[in-house]
């Protein structure tokens, strides 16, 4: 992990293109602000956990067949 | 800022009409799949009100879905502005909302609230959005027929 120091207003570049700026320091919290390009998606990363956790138990989902068939079992 | 709410009262997909199947792009493809940036969605026959997300390359993933609308009375989301811009929603009407279905062990299924699949219904651009309301809403909210 890259550790790096920063004051209030002071920033860091990732892979030239993503720009995390500290904006202010209150109390034992931070507020970061971040610019990048639209497709990159920026999460707090309990969310992004949790998020990430779902999605994968979600897709595997059985065969599209096999789910018709239970499926309709519950709904009939 | 934009807020979406869906009550079990009127649905979207009914009230507008959407013709399936969808061809959907995601640009940022879904949390965990990124490399995947289309999918195709269509309602499964006989298994109203369920509809299946395949992605069109690479391994071809799939999740089945639900409108929120069949899930809870009232579901209400707060996009934020980057979210909204990405989507290029003018209004609440142009979006439509799915929730991912999980399908857990003893055929239980769950439903994420929290992280809700977007589409604009007019550019087919759609996106996994999380709410600034996100905290308050679950992963896995059991859906019960």
């Amino acid at each position: 992990m890259l550790v790096l120091s920063r004051k209030a207003n002071e920033s860091i570049v990732i892979d030239g293109k993503i720009f995390l700026k500290i904006l202010r320091l209150e109390g034992d919290s931070v507020k970061v602000g971040v610019n990048a390009p639209k497709e990159v998606t920026v999460f707090r990363k309990e969310i992004y956990d949790e998020i990430l956790k779902s999605n994968k138990a979600a897709a595997a989902v059985p065969d599209r067949k096999d789910l018709q068939l239970i499926l309709s079992k519950r709904l009939h | 800022m934009l807020t979406l709410q869906e009550n079990k009262a009127q649905n979207r997909i009914e009230c507008e009409k959407v013709s399936f199947p969808l061809n959907l792009a995601f640009p940022s493809g879904i949390l965990g799949f990124e490399e995947v940036k289309e999918y195709v969605l269509q309602p499964l026959p006989d298994l109203n009100p369920f509809f299946w997300m395949e992605g069109v390359t690479g391994k071809k993933n799939a999740f089945l879905l639900v409108p929120p609308a069949h899930v809870l009375e009232s579901y209400s989301i707060e996009l934020n502005q980057e979210d909204v811009d990405f989507l290029d929603l003018k209004s609440s009407e142009d979006a439509l909302i799915f929730n991912i279905v999980t399908y857990g062990p003893n055929q239980t299924m769950t439903v994420n609230l929290k992280g809700p699949i977007l589409v604009n219904r007019h550019t087919m651009v759609a996106k996994q959005v999380v709410p600034i309301n996100a905290v308050e809403l679950p992963t896995t909210f059991p859906l019960n027929n």
